[in-house]
Order: structure tokens, then C-alpha cells, then sequence
């Protein structure tokens, strides 16, 4: 690249390069020439570049600053933190570890894959690897954006986050067309010829022009290896809620309807019951049930055998079980309890229905009570 | 620039190099690193297209499959499980499709843990433990649903989970971005509740409410 001024002074005779070729009077004459035409331009473009320095001078400190203290610039695509922090916003953040974060923090944690999120902290937990393993600044932390109705469906683990410092609305598709890279070509090639012009060999040159154009080189270089903008979501959220009621059925019992009991000559004792079947359910769901204690805490099933016959159904639905032989021979003179339940397809059974028996001890009849 | 100039003008850097090539060099790193700045964001530009309009997002539901609208708050959509009571083994079935409304951007959706609330007098067992479930994507929502290999969103082919849990992780769930004149496609959420065979005999007459939230979060 050539440099500007060496351009349009080479056609001139008072150009810088043809005004060494000149004896020493000749050249002072050309000097005169020279800073007569461009000396109210020189010091104007001087007092642009100074003024470019001081920017400058201070862009590469806070560049400078950013690297050290780990602050960078965020830009918000989406408003879901604002009135605070509306899209279109910028802000300066910086990286801490998340263990300093508190609740009512703005905070960036990143996403594997997605953009990172931005929203406010409504909680922080100690991760359980925080304790167990070596990074002990790990924490969970659960978001939300201020203009969402609820919090991000996820927590978020994360060793450190971005902590807005401050924020800035209206500015990032300015800052996002600087990081154009359309933008960042041209701008590097500008400087790249400023630099070039700065650094070309002259006799004289305005000091002030010349050192500006390198702290703009400069500022070129620190700016570009700076932590570049990055684009941030504060993402919208829509809850929808939904409501399902659940209810276990209640397995209904047989009903005993009649009871009778007697000790039978050649028979011994004998316990008859008649009951109705619950509704859905067919005779081969009963159970019977018997106990030979007389208490509730003892009763047992017992299969239909010879000991166990049931008949039915009888008009009306009745069913007819006689509870007799083994299961009662023992218990002359004593009370027993014989009874039915239902067991549903699922396994589950009904609640109890029984019936207290007392067998006389000779033959006779004896009572019976529906429990 | 004449040529017999060069060779003074280049004399100017006493020691190494031409003074010109070291300018030339001097403007070279500033172009080298910004090309390099330069060409890492022609790379990025494809997730930083700079977008920085306002977007809108906002999702209905359904529990039909028809008839949508905003589910924001408790009791929000019931869905239309057979209400009938359960016993050991019983499975019941129920849709919900969420969708974007005209003009709202993409996003995913997450099925969080159910809130779930036992019948006021119930004792241990309840109700609440005992269920589980699974959802997949799908708009039949029956048994079929759930066999070969749907898109899981809660549990799997073996894994039936606790109301209180909520989608599996590192799985998403697209939702379509609307169009300016109609919204979203739906995705279609069949929840499978079951009351596990082998579920204790005590648990009879209890009841449960469960209350999911579904939430959907912008992909911008």
C-alpha cells in the first residue's frame, strides 16, 4: 500500500520524495511551497488524530482492563429482562465464579450448543459436585427473566457466569454491525494502510499525525484481539398449565345377606351364609374366608372343597355358601367366623365381610351374627 | 515516486531491514490480525445474524387436539384421562399439544415435575407415590403410542417415572415458529399415567391431582 501523501506528491515537484533530489535552497522553497497549501489541512487532519489518540488511549486500557478483570460486552437479541434491560441492549459484563453470585444478580451462563441466557437469579444451591469434587465454586442456579411469568423450566450448573456490570439499551445492532465482517475487513485494511503511512520513511512529517496513526494501529490490533461482542438471549418463556385428577377405585364387597348356624347329627358343625355379589364382579371372584380363633386377626382363605360348597345363584341373585366337615369339627362348642370378599383382576381385594357363628356342643342349633 | 529516490528513502533504518519493508511489515500485522478477527466472524456470522427486532413469543394448548387457548395459571387444561377409578395395573391416556400463536417465533418446550397433590384425609400409601408415567410426541395418544421406538420426553421403553419428575434430561422438545398469518405446527404430547401392577391394596378410594407445567422458551 502506498502511503497517502507520496501519491498526490509525486506528480509535484514539491512532492517530499522529488524535494530530496534538490539542491538545499531549491528544497526550502518546495518546504514553504508545501506546508503553505498543506499545512491548513496537515494540522486539521493532526487535531482529528490526536483527538483519534486520546479515543484511542483510552479504548486500549479498557481493552486492556477487560482482559485482565474479565469483562466483556453482551448484546441482548431478545427482551424478556426488560423494562430493565430491553433487546437491542448492550451491557458490560464480568466473569466471577458462581459461587459469588447472589440472588437479584443479572447473570450470563452459557449453553452447550444455543446461544447463552441472560436473566436474573432467583435462586442459588450448592451443586452437589461442589462438595465432592475439586471445583468447589460450582452452583445451581435457577433463572428468570423479569418480563417472564416463570423461571427457566431448567436449573442451570454452572462454574462461573457473566455478571452484568451495567447495561446500555438501543446500542447493539451498532455494535453488531462493527463486528460486521464486512465492516472489520475494510476497517483493517484502513488501518493497516495508516500504519504503513505512519511508519514510511520522510524527512519530516507532523509529529502529532504520525503518533496518532500509530495509536490507531495500535488500538487496531488491541481492539481485534480483544474479547469480541458476544449475543446473549433473554429468552422468552409461556407456561401451560395442566391439571389431571386421578382416583383409585374402591373394590366393592360381596353382601352377606342371612346367616345361620347348627350342629347337625352325623354332620357336626355347620355354618350357612347367603350373601349377593357386588356389582361387576362374577361368583368366581369370591373368596371365603374362615377363622378358626373367632377374631378378625385370624382369618384366612379357603378354597371351595367338600368343606366349602357354595349353590346359586338363587332368585334375587342369592348365593348359598355352607362352611361344614374339617374346617368346623374342632370348634363344637365354640364360635367361629366364616365370611367372603372379592379379589379384583388387579389383585386387589375388598374389604371383609363376615359372619361370628356359635356351634352348640351337642347337636341343635346354634346362632349366628352378621358382622 | 521516482525510482533513484527508493534506495535513499529505504537507507533510512541504519541497521536490518529497508525502513519502507518494516512499514510495509508494520502494516502487514495489523492486516494479518484483523483478517484473522475478521475472518472468525465471517465464520460466526452464522449463529450472530444480529437480529436485534423486538420478537414475540407465545404458545396455546390443547388438550383436544382443536380447540386452543392459554393455560397460563392452575387449574389451566384438564386432560381428558378417563376419570374412571384405577386399580393395580391401570393405564390411562391423555393429549396435550402446545403450539406457537400467529406471528411468535420457534422455541422448545420442557414438561416439568408434576406438582402433586393426595386426597386431604389420605394416609400412607397415597395415591400420588404410586402413579407414574411417561409422555411421548406423538397425536394418537393410546398404548400403541408408546410401543417400537416414539420420541421419548418422559421415561422410555422400560422406565416409568414419578409424577414429580420431569422431562428427561438433554432432551428437547421443538416447537415451531408461526407463521405472520397462522400459528405454529402443534406438538402433540400423549401422557401415559400409570397405576403399577403390584400397587399396594391400601390404596383404595385414595385420590391425586397432578399439576404439570408444561414450559416453552423462545429459541430467540
Amino acid at each position: 500500500m502506498m502511503p497517502p501523501d507520496a501519491v498526490s506528491a509525486d506528480p509535484s515537484p514539491t512532492g517530499v520524495a522529488s524535494a530530496h533530489m534538490k539542491p538545499p535552497a531549491a528544497n526550502r522553497a518546495g518546504r514553504a511551497g508545501r506546508a503553505g497549501r498543506a499545512g491548513r489541512a496537515g494540522r486539521a487532519a493532526d487535531s482529528i488524530l490526536t483527538l483519534l489518540a486520546v479515543g484511542g488511549s483510552l479504548c486500549i486500557v479498557l481493552v486492556l482492563l477487560a482482559v485482565v478483570f474479565h469483562v466483556s460486552i453482551i448484546m441482548f437479541k431478545t427482551g424478556s429482562m426488560s423494562p430493565t434491560i430491553p433487546a437491542g441492549s448492550i451491557a458490560l459484563v464480568q466473569e466471577v465464579p458462581a459461587d459469588a453470585v447472589a440472588v437479584g444478580d443479572v447473570v450470563t451462563v452459557d449453553r452447550p450448543g444455543m446461544l447463552p441466557v441472560t436473566h436474573r437469579v432467583t435462586s442459588v444451591a450448592e451443586d452437589a459436585s461442589s462438595t465432592t469434587s475439586a471445583n468447589t465454586h460450582a452452583r445451581t442456579l435457577t433463572l428468570k427473566g423479569d418480563a417472564n411469568r416463570t423461571e427457566d423450566p431448567a436449573p442451570y450448573t454452572v462454574d462461573s457466569v457473566k455478571r452484568v456490570i451495567f447495561s446500555v439499551s438501543g446500542i447493539a445492532p451498532l455494535v453488531a454491525q462493527a463486528s460486521d465482517p464486512v465492516v472489520l475487513g475494510t476497517t483493517t485494511v484502513v488501518m493497516a494502510a495508516v500504519v504503513t503511512w505512519a511508519f514510511w520513511p520522510r524527512r519530516r512529517r507532523a509529529k502529532a499525525a504520525g503518533s496518532a496513526a500509530l495509536v490507531a494501529g495500535l488500538v487496531a490490533v488491541t481492539v481485534s484481539l480483544a474479547p469480541p461482542p458476544t449475543e446473549t438471549l433473554a429468552a422468552w418463556t409461556d407456561p401451560v398449565v395442566t391439571t389431571a385428577p386421578f382416583a383409585a377405585k374402591v373394590i366393592p364387597a360381596p353382601t352377606i345377606t342371612g346367616c345361620s348356624a347348627a350342629n347337625v347329627l352325623l354332620v357336626g358343625g355347620r355354618v350357612t351364609i347367603t350373601w349377593i355379589l357386588p356389582a361387576g364382579h362374577a361368583a368366581s371372584d369370591i373368596v371365603y374366608l374362615w377363622s378358626s380363633n373367632g377374631q378378625a386377626s385370624g382369618v384366612q382363605a379357603v378354597p371351595l372343597s367338600s368343606s366349602v360348597v357354595t349353590t346359586g345363584p338363587a332368585a334375587g341373585g342369592v348365593y348359598t355358601t355352607t362352611f361344614q366337615g374339617a374346617l368346623l369339627s374342632n370348634l363344637l362348642g365354640g364360635q367361629v367366623l366364616v365370611g367372603v370378599r372379592t379379589l379384583d383382576t388387579s389383585s386387589w381385594i375388598s374389604s371383609d365381610r363376615l359372619a361370628r357363628a356359635s356351634l352348640p356342643a351337642l347337636v341343635g342349633t346354634g346362632s349366628c351374627t352378621i358382622l | 515516486m521516482p525510482a533513484h529516490a527508493a534506495p535513499r528513502a529505504g537507507r533510512v533504518g541504519r541497521r536490518g531491514l529497508p525502513r519502507r519493508v518494516r512499514a510495509l511489515l508494520a502494516g502487514g500485522l495489523v492486516l494479518g490480525v484483523g483478517a484473522t478477527a475478521t475472518l472468525a466472524a465471517w465464520v460466526d456470522s452464522e449463529n450472530a445474524a444480529g437480529s436485534f427486532t423486538a420478537t414475540v413469543f407465545d404458545t396455546e394448548a390443547s388438550v383436544n387436539g382443536t380447540t386452543y387457548a392459554d393455560y397460563p395459571t392452575a387449574p389451566g387444561a384438564t386432560i381428558a384421562f378417563d376419570t374412571s377409578g384405577m386399580s393395580a395395573g391401570s393405564v390411562r391416556y391423555g393429549l396435550l399439544s402446545v403450539r406457537t400463536k400467529t406471528n411468535s417465533v420457534a422455541g422448545s418446550l420442557t414438561i416439568q415435575a408434576a406438582t402433586v397433590t393426595n386426597g386431604t384425609t389420605d394416609t400412607a400409601p397415597l395415591l400420588g407415590d404410586a402413579l407414574r408415567y411417561r409422555v411421548v410426541r406423538s397425536a394418537t395418544c393410546t398404548a400403541a403410542a408408546f410401543t417400537g421406538t416414539p420420541t421419548w420426553v418422559v421415561g422410555g421403553a422400560t422406565d416409568v417415572r414419578a409424577l414429580n419428575t420431569g422431562q428427561n434430561a438433554s432432551t428437547t422438545v421443538a416447537l415451531a415458529a408461526a407463521t405472520t398469518t397462522a400459528p405454529g405446527a402443534a406438538t402433540p404430547l400423549c401422557f401415559e399415567v400409570t397405576l403399577p401392577t403390584g400397587a399396594s391394596n391400601g390404596l383404595q378410594g385414595k385420590s391425586a391431582t397432578a399439576v404439570w407445567t408444561v414450559t416453552s422458551t423462545s429459541a430467540q
